[in-house]
């Protein structure tokens, strides 16, 4: 793979330019796609970028420039402009310097070559034969596929260490399928994620998301009322991502955004909850042998049979409490300085079954996909979520789907108070957050 | 854009053009369309009272597709030399080999042109220095108002030039500027917390900050938090809305705008296939997408090279036309509308909204409220944008901080306004659709379709829409 970008280099570069302390952070990605439209593979590409990272420091001031100009002229440039932007600038009376611990482990499990290797016949090839299997069904149409594979090399170093690099590949593989039965339509959706081709499953998932697309024909509001709500995997990762990741980010707490802070040390979820930051797991949707400062990743606990532990941080939360990063620091874009936030938060798995929780329930949904959840603002702790996919539940016994109405709730009392049941297996799904299923109580629910 | 990136490149992407042109068309592609793009960002943010960050971000590139046994393949490089170019070219060759769709594009005219927005003080000649003074004060103001605990200022200027040649002879130069600044504001009382947050600006350069009262702007947005922090949440169930501008701009873009999205036409990911030429609106409803008009984004072309003009997609209630780009125009058998547009030059071009928005009726908004007499007075203010599926035909999408309407007058304040509805029923029970037109465009945030950001505007007026559900206690 070209290799051209010399990091070294460029922290030279900066300290010479006047910098007292400078960071550069390189990345290096490509990879093939292919989708499907009307039936047919429509699109197919290959794509190979690199950009550059450049954050640098004179005395307190901090400036950070990135650029995508990755030959002699435009490093030149974008180190000088990050110096001189820096000058300009007023300190940062919190900024205690760039991390100084960088990564020694190596990076294993993230590699796979299936990935790394395929090209766009490839990526089609699986699109292809996946439609085959949707229109094996009668009244089955693939409405949209997608499959692409790629590398990346992330390399990092800084004024006291490095460079330090990983490569790591995956692969994703999604559809979405719209069946028609008995005059009335169903859809559904789904995808998945591997570090290599083999590992998507993707003919399984095919074949799981047809069945699912015939058991939501003819989906209908409810009455507006209280509900318990059965979440699945899918559902309850992205409420917690929402709603919980942010506040357990130091920065979140340190500038008064968050309602977990200051509450360390007390119960702040159900005492079934534990909620854990995995940032080793080769397999998990981000985890990665070092974080974004270079600083090596680690797994543990934040909450704890429901107290809160500890939040994540980066180098620059961490230093302003005067303790050690806990290797979280995130790029948002590689030009943009990193902020605290989870590599990978799983909640922990309890005893129960999905039937279990069916056979609990009185008046309830069982809800398999929603839309918007990320529109509830997590300070407040509402949390809004409108149900596409869900079926409603009586008396122990699944009846018609629903889609169309709006769940409501507070996410603290969600977690807390009516957390009833916890599933007994974690699900895997393609983000940075997994959950066994939820059974939650007496929920709010707008409908007709 | 800054003029010394701009001169540094302007003769070796030239070079790259022609030599992707010849390279494509030599490999046997009977039709080459380069992008070649040059974007210059700046971010600078605040957080309570203390800078931190000043981000410029520079990224320049080429993508690179070609139609090869009428089928297209697309690549792209941002290593600006003639053998990664070339490398792309065969990679773009091979990537259409993989594809199975044939159908032949629609024609377009093959236009040389160059467009530009209006910019009185380009932003980013304006120094370092000038743009955190004005996000720190900014920032204080937001800060200095009773009961607020977080005060987040963020100040953006995105330059964006995109050139477009073809090897039919289209060459199509767009450059566009977006200045904004925006501030959140999280107010905490009694153990309750919120967040409003809002943006101002729009394409153009400096002038639109200096237009700006920065410190009475931040203060204002603040003064909403504090206010909403003490609201209750709604009640849960089905409500007469008014809408106001904003919002009404944000529920056409979702419940609506995406289903006409001619790829999703196509593929029968929207509820709207098959339905032109049927009543899918009240009578007084007509929707408009145009690429270029008061308070919009700036979108003269497309990034195929087509013009984007005012395209009517729903005359007196009744559907007349799709959002196209030039292949999915072909497949639906209608010329295409100027919308295939692409994030950047590493993302082939989908097809997107530009700027959407309901044209103007006879109601006054006191008419409008009057009509409701009870429900919900939604407010764009703080609204943090939408979501929908278009398949299932469900959407869904935030206010601000909002009022109850009681007695045909808007009332009290509530907080966490999230409304929910179906594609096919919600235009249908439009009552009323006021005169009080405005359009917005930010340089915060866009529009995301598969894994692609792109700058939208949206608007109207003030509309009358009755039963719309709302998420509450």
């Amino acid at each position: 793979m070209a290799v051209d970008v010399d990091i070294e280099r460029v922290v030279k570069l900066a300290l010479k330019a006047g910098a007292d302390e400078a960071e550069a952070y390189r990345v290096f990605a490509r990879g093939s796609s292919a989708t499907l439209e009307g039936g047919v593979i429509k699109h197919a590409d290959f794509i190979e970028l690199e950009a550059l990272g450049i954050r640098v420091a004179v005395g307190r001031k901090v400036a950070t420039v990135g650029t995508e100009r990755v030959d002699e002229a435009g490093i030149r440039e974008a180190v000088e402009a990050a110096v001189s932007i820096a000058k300009a600038l007023r300190e940062d009376p919190n900024w205690r310097g760039l991390n100084d611990k960088l990564a020694t482990r190596p990076a294993e499990g993230f590699y796979d070559r299936t990935a790394a290797e395929a090209g766009p016949e490839d990526m089609a090839s699986i699109v292809r034969e996946c439609a085959s299997i949707v229109k094996g069904f009668e009244g089955a149409e693939p409405v949209s596929m997608g499959a692409s594979a790629g590398e990346a090399v992330v390399e990092v170093m800084n004024s006291y260490g490095g460079p330090v690099s990983y490569r790591s590949t995956s692969a994703t593989y999604s559809l979405e399928v719209k069946v028609r039965s008995g005059g009335e339509e169903g859809v559904f959706y789904d995808s998945t994620f591997s570090r290599g081709v083999k590992g998507l499953k993707a003919e399984d998932l095919t074949r799981d998301v047809v069945r699912k697309a015939f058991e939501y024909v003819g989906g209908r509001p409810v009455e507006t009322g209280v509900y318990d709500l059965i979440l699945t995997p899918e559902v309850a990762a992205s409420f917690i991502d929402v709603m919980l990741v942010s506040p357990l980010s130091a920065l979140s707490v340190q500038e008064g955004r968050s309602p977990l802070a200051g509450r360390v040390g007390e119960a702040v979820l159900s005492k079934a909850v534990t909620l854990t930051d995995v940032g080793t797991d080769p397999k998990l949707l981000g985890c990665r042998p070092f974080d974004d400062e270079g600083f090596p990743t680690t797994t543990r606990a934040l909450v704890k049979e429901g107290i809160l532990l500890d939040y994540v941080y980066d180098t620059y939360t961490a230093r302003r409490e005067g303790r050690e990063s806990t290797g979280n620091a995130w790029r948002p874009s590689y030009s943009r300085p990193p902020v605290p936030s989870v590599n990978h938060l799983r909640l922990e798995p309890g005893d129960s079954s999905p039937e279990e929780m069916i056979a609990e329930t009185r008046r309830g949904l069982l809800i398999e996909r929603t839309i918007g959840e990320w529109l509830s603002r997590p300070v407040s702790g509402l949390l809004n979520a409108t149900v596409t996919h869900a079926k409603l539940v009586i008396d122990g016994e699944v009846k018609h789907p629903v889609k169309g109405v709006v769940v409501s709730g507070n996410i603290y009392s969600m977690l807390g108070k009516d957390l009833a049941l916890l599933g007994r297996t974690v699900g895997r799904v393609p983000r940075r957050v997994s959950s066994p299923h939820l059974l939650i109580k007496g929920v709010r629910v707008a409908g007709m | 854009m800054g003029q010394t990136m701009l001169e540094s490149l302007r003769g070796r992407l030239e070079d790259l053009i022609n030599h992707a042109l010849r390279r494509g068309e030599s490999l046997g592609a009977s039709l080459v369309e380069v992008r070649a793009q040059l974007t210059v960002s700046e971010e600078v943010r605040v957080d309570n009272g203390v800078l931190k960050a000043f981000t410029r971000t520079s990224s320049a590139g080429i993508g690179i597709r070609v139609t090869y046994g009428g089928r297209q393949g697309f690549s792209a490089t941002n290593r600006l030399e003639r053998r990664s170019v070339e490398e792309a070219v065969k990679a773009a060759v091979a990537a259409a080999k993989a594809v199975d769709e044939a159908t032949a594009p629609a024609g377009r005219p093959a236009r040389r042109d160059v467009r530009r927005c209006r910019v009185v003080k380009n932003p980013l000649d304006v120094p370092a220095e000038v743009k955190v003074r004005v996000a720190l004060e900014a920032n204080k103001a937001g800060l200095s108002v009773a009961g607020i605990k977080s005060s987040r200022t963020r100040l953006g200027v995105v330059a964006d030039l995109r050139r477009f040649v073809a090897s039919d002879g289209a060459d199509v130069t767009v450059e566009a500027v977006v200045t904004g600044l925006g501030q959140d504001s999280i107010a905490a009382e009694a153990g309750v917390m919120e967040s409003v947050g809002d943006a101002e600006g729009g394409v153009g350069g400096w002038e639109l900050i200096e237009g700006v009262d920065h410190e009475a702007f931040a203060r204002e947005v603040s003064r909403l938090a504090a206010e909403a922090v003490k609201a209750p949440t709604p009640p849960a169930g089905r409500f007469a809305v008014v809408a106001d501008q904003r919002m009404i701009g944000l529920i056409l873009h979702e419940a609506f705008g995406h289903a006409l999205e001619g790829d999703l036409v196509v593929s029968g990911n929207s509820i709207l296939r098959g339905r032109v030429g049927e009543a899918i609106a009240a009578p007084s409803v007509t929707v408009v997408d145009e690429g270029v008009v008061e308070g919009g984004y700036f979108i003269p072309y497309d990034d195929e090279g087509s013009p984007k003009g005012r395209t009517v997609v729903v005359d007196g209630g009744v559907l007349k036309s799709y959002l196209t780009d030039r292949l999915t125009a072909s497949k639906l058998g209608q010329p295409p509308t100027g919308n295939g547009r692409a994030q950047d030059y590493a993302s082939p071009p989908l097809v997107r909204q530009t700027n959407l928005y309901m044209v103007g009726g006879d109601w006054s908004v006191e008419e409008l409220m009057e009509e409701a007499r009870e429900g919900l007075y939604i407010m764009g203010r703080g609204a943090r944008g939408g979501e929908v599926d278009p398949a299932s035909g469900t959407f869904t999408f935030s206010a601000g901080p909002s009022r109850m309407i009681r007695g045909g007058e808007p009332a009290e304040l509530v907080r966490g306004v999230v409304l929910s509805g179906f594609i096919l029923e919600t235009l249908k029970n439009v009552e009323g659709v006021g005169k009080d037109v405005m359009l917005r465009a930010s340089v915060f945030g866009g529009c995301g379709k598969e894994g692609q950001m792109v700058k939208v505007g949206a608007g109207g007026p003030h509309v009358l829409i009755r039963n719309v559900t709302v998420g509450g206690r």
